[in-house]
């Protein structure tokens, strides 16, 4: 352990670390621009440039490239260093174009900031400056190279840590170009990281930009709950408008770094179609009213047809709060649900998975960092948690081996070996892994030699594309790994896992039998939209319309909040906070943004001009939480639960369900209760095993089909259009190529897709990705089976 | 990246004709998914048609498997290669420290004003196109220049143009 000196303190500091950070532990911040603890030193900016007194080296150095030795006697503030470094400032500031004022990167600019400390402030070089053109860079980054003073930071993640080759650096010199080869929107779902990482105004945000100064706008910690990853990001609103997402570092969960699907994704929540007032029939009306409405709706269901005619149904986006109000009201009342799932199937899956993961030690991002061996199953990382991806790839620049069963082709930033198995054929190989451990050798050339040498094995599960028996399957074959393997577990939704925990028997689907038999007349949706991902949308439609009673609790303009007849719109995460578990069981905390209401920009654009009444609070104002909404419905139907705050919930919720409680904030769960029935699922016969007919299998991507993210503007320009995936050799015997535009005929209704192949998919799949969800509006039952006399081309 | 005024002088095609391009075929052929051999398959492109326009980069690109930016990145980063067409002789004058305190600069003067190009120019009968180069490693008789591939060393202003107008 080298024990060093710094400004006359000394610290002994663990072997490898370079002097910058040593500096940093004991308080210490030199200036740097180019380095970055995830990138490492490149030693571009010579910024951080300190006195070496004494010791193995001497004279003024760069911290962040040297490492820490025994006996260095370091200043940071020898009069040496400290010229030397305006220096750099200097010259650095030569070609910038002193655009401040302009500049969205202002008041948290790190130039600046040094500028500022370096008390330069007037340009001695009277020649031109160095000039460039800038590129457009897509919808996400927006690029002006003039501010740039290449510290390589961006390329460095682009490449390097993210994987991506379209954006890099170009020219030499003080010419140096960072951007690509002509302009074009950025490949990687990564890129709105580089905003983050630019420590000047060269890359900045687009959507953002020009909207508000950084001074002006509130911000708060928060989370994001666009997958079930959990990152922590940092949210910015301004005059009632969420304006900025950005990543917010957590060593233990997503590092600094988020995808844009989380940082372009929060847009849903300033929808000019959002839900703001309450309404009963589609009629806006005041907040006591609709609440009256609504009891008044309960207690006459109640009296004719007794509590059980009233259905709850929540999702996995709802907060552990609103989870829990739910489930102690429903306790209370005797009311049916809450149903957290779409299928008793779903519900099954995630329970399993949850169980299996908890009992074999679950992985997170950091474990699947360190891990030398992963496996995927039934996980498409970038489309399903695109974090993941970046995870990955850090294990295999580390030199872990990476393996994938899954039938889709999927797309990952390194090499790595898959195989398109499903269904028996993933059992089969599954089966034979857990025998035999090294029995996977045969689907994926590599396995034996690097489970031989593997110390750390991460399996990453998810319960989307594998059927009950697998998952099961899968578990065994993680223990018959033993001690050193983890499963990460990848589940739809920011709080699956608690909704996993907290469910009971009802799901979606079998309220919706009741409803048919006329059981159910009554439903209350708290943050829910059925409609959202349906293969059964005829079904769903004739169910919500037979219905007595619709009370949607939701901020989403979604299709079930359209056919509600009671509407009482609900805060998001941004302006009521919340509590979420992520997929690692970690219980983490979003504080509120901003009060919200209707934003103020849409007021200057001169159309949807808020209500000119007179009220107290902001127009549009949803300040309430969905939770809060059902404390105050138990109220008044006499079904009081005792709670008036957050604070409450948390005390009655640590008594209830100790093992979602007994963590602090930031720490893991551990749920040991809960256990999965182990008869098994009627597994229905594969109906494609006679006929022609190829199986289908829906999936998402990574801009499209995630819920909250579905409503984001933000995210239009990058959504993919409705995509087809078959089998390169079907497809060609068909005549079918790549690219190529087909209809799939699906009851009456024709639906327009764009062929992908690829030898990976099963030659009897077919892997639909509905792209923009519009497209599935009018399809009233997704067929199980298609058959090629139902595919024509376009 | 542009061609810029005095390139405007010279004839040049908007976009590169299909059968031109074929041309780049053998190269690719020979180099397909080798990444590692970009810099040789920019040389033997940049052999074929005088300089490297983006249709030229992208197809290498496409061929070796690596991404345009990446070729674009190589091309930008070396002065030997050119985005821009240059004339049938490239003179290389060296503007190293040895050259420079030669007298260098003079002789650079000499060339421009003779030729009536600057630096980066080429002359409107496309014969000449001047660069500067840092060093040439031919320090011992410095001042240097290169014109193609030959160098010549020791010169002067008066006989500078003497050497030229051996190229034609």
């Amino acid at each position: 352990m080298p024990r060093l000196t710094i400004d006359g303190q000394v610290i002994e500091v663990p072997p490898g670390t370079k002097v910058i950070d040593a500096a940093e532990a004991l308080g210490i911040v030199i200036p740097r621009l180019c380095y970055h603890p995830a990138l490492g030193p490149a030693g571009a900016c010579r910024l951080c440039a300190v006195s070496f007194l004494d010791g193995p080296v001497k004279g003024v150095l760069m911290s962040c490239s040297i490492e820490a030795r025994d006996g260095m006697v370091v200043s940071t503030e020898h009069p040496e260093a400290v010229s030397f470094r305006k220096q750099v400032i200097e010259w650095l500031m030569m070609n910038h174009p002193h655009d401040c004022p302009v500049c969205d990167e202002g008041g948290h600019c790190l130039l600046q900031e040094v500028t500022v400390a370096s008390g330069h402030c007037r340009r001695r070089y009277p020649g031109p400056k160095r000039t460039f053109v800038d590129q457009d860079l897509g919808p996400f980054v927006q690029q002006e190279m003039n501010r740039c003073i290449h510290c390589w930071r961006c390329r460095r993640f682009y490449q390097d840590y993210a994987g991506y080759r379209d954006f890099g650096a170009l020219g030499i010199g003080w010419r140096t170009y960072f951007g690509r080869a002509t302009s074009g929107v950025l490949e990687s779902p990564f890129s709105g990281n580089l905003v983050d990482i630019c420590p000047t105004g060269a890359l900045t945000d687009k959507p953002s930009r020009f909207m508000a100064r950084r001074w002006d706008v509130e911000r708060a910690p928060s989370l994001c709950i666009h997958c079930s990853l959990g990152c922590n990001v940092t949210v910015s609103a301004h005059l009632r408008e969420i304006v900025q997402v950005e990543a917010r570092y957590n060593g233990d969960v997503n590092g600094h770094f988020i995808c844009d699907r989380g940082r372009y994704g929060f847009d849903y929540a300033n929808h000019p179609l959002r839900p703001r007032s309450p309404a009963v029939m589609g009629e806006e009306t005041s907040w006591s009213k609709a609440i009256a409405q609504a009891v008044a709706g309960i207690e006459e269901v109640t009296r004719a047809h007794g509590p059980k005619a009233i259905g709850v149904v929540s999702s996995e986006r709802a907060s552990l709060e609103a989870m829990v109000t739910l489930s102690l009201l429903c306790e209370e009342t005797g009311w049916e649900g809450p149903a957290f799932f779409q299928d008793e199937e779903t519900l099954v899956k995630n329970r399993l998975l949850a169980q299996v993961a908890l009992s074999h030690g679950i992985a997170g991002l950091r474990e699947v960092e360190k891990a030398d061996l992963i496996l995927i199953v039934g996980t498409d990382p970038i489309c399903e948690a695109p974090l993941l991806a970046l995870a990955i790839r850090q294990a295999w620049r580390r030199g872990a081996w990476v393996g994938a069963l899954d039938p889709r082709p999927i797309e990952l930033p390194l090499t790595f070996e898959q195989s398109g198995l499903w269904d028996e054929e993933l059992k089969k190989a599954l089966l034979k892994g857990a025998q035999r451990e090294e029995g996977l050798e045969e689907v994926l050339p590599g396995w034996k030699e690097a489970l031989d040498r593997s110390r750390e094995i991460v399996v990453i599960l998810g319960p989307t594309v594998v059927d009950i028996s697998s998952l099961r399957r899968c578990g065994e074959f993680v223990s018959k790994l033993g001690k050193k393997a983890r499963i990460f577990p990848v589940f739809r939704g920011p709080n699956s896992l608690a909704a996993s925990a907290l469910s009971r028997e009802s799901t979606f689907r079998s309220l919706a039998r009741k409803i048919r038999e006329g059981k159910i007349k009554a439903l209350l949706l708290v943050e829910a939209d059925p409609f959202h991902g349906t293969k059964m949308r005829g079904e769903l439609e004739a169910s919500i319309r037979s219905l007595e009673l619709t009370i949607v609790i939701d901020y989403l303009p979604s299709e079930v909040v359209k056919r509600a007849h009671i509407l009482i719109p609900s805060a998001t995460i941004y302006e009521g906070g919340g509590s979420f578990i992520n997929q690692e069981g970690r219980l983490q905390r979003a504080s509120p943004v901003h009060r919200g209401g209707i934003p103020l920009r849409r007021n200057l654009q001169g159309n949807l001009r808020p209500p000119r009444t007179f009220a107290k609070g902001p127009p549009g104002e949803t300040a309430k939480s969905s939770w809060q909404v059902l404390l105050e419905l138990g109220e008044r139907i006499g079904k009081g639960l005792g709670i008036e705050d957050k604070e409450d919930i948390w005390k009655v919720a640590r008594e209830r369900f100790p093992f979602l409680w007994q963590v602090e904030p930031g720490g893991r769960i551990s749920w040991e209760g809960g256990g999965v029935q182990e008869e098994a699922m009627e597994e229905e016969e594969d109906p494609s095993q006679s006929s022609q007919e190829m199986r289908v299998l829906l999936v998402t991507s990574t801009f499209a089909g995630e819920e909250l993210s579905q409503y984001s503007s933000k995210l239009d320009p990058v959504r993919n259009e409705a995509r087809a995936f078959f089998n390169e050799e079907v497809a060609s015997q068909r005549g079918l190529r790549r690219g190529d535009r087909i209809w799939i005929r699906m009851g009456d209704v024709r639906v327009p897709f764009s062929v992908k192949t690829s030898p990976k998919v099963p030659s009897k799949l077919l892997i639909l990705d509905p792209g923009n969800e519009g497209l599935w509006r009018e399809v009233r039952e997704v067929s199980k089976t298609i058959g090629w006399t139902e595919i024509e081309r376009a | 990246m542009s061609a810029v005024g005095q390139e405007r002088m010279i004839e040049v095609v908007d976009r590169i004709p299909e059968e031109e391009l074929a041309k780049l075929d053998p190269i690719i052929a020979k180099y397909a998914h080798r990444p590692g051999y970009l810099i040789p398959a920019l040389k033997e492109a940049q052999e074929i048609f005088g300089y490297l326009p983006q249709e030229v980069q992208t197809r290498i690109a496409h061929g070796l498997n690596v991404s345009p930016s990446y070729v674009y990145g190589v091309v930008s980063f070396y002065a030997f290669f050119t985005m821009v067409p240059r004339g049938r002789h490239t003179i290389r004058i060296c503007l190293g420290t040895a050259c420079y305190v030669k007298g260098a600069p003079e002789i650079l003067a000499k060339i421009e004003q003779e030729l009536c190009i600057g630096v980066g120019g080429t002359t409107p009968d496309r014969r000449f196109t001047l660069v500067e180069v840092r060093c040439l490693g031919a320090c011992g008789l410095a001042p240097v220049m290169m014109v193609g591939e030959d160098t010549h060393g020791n010169l002067e202003p008066g006989t500078v143009m003497d050497i030229l107008d051996q190229y034609k």
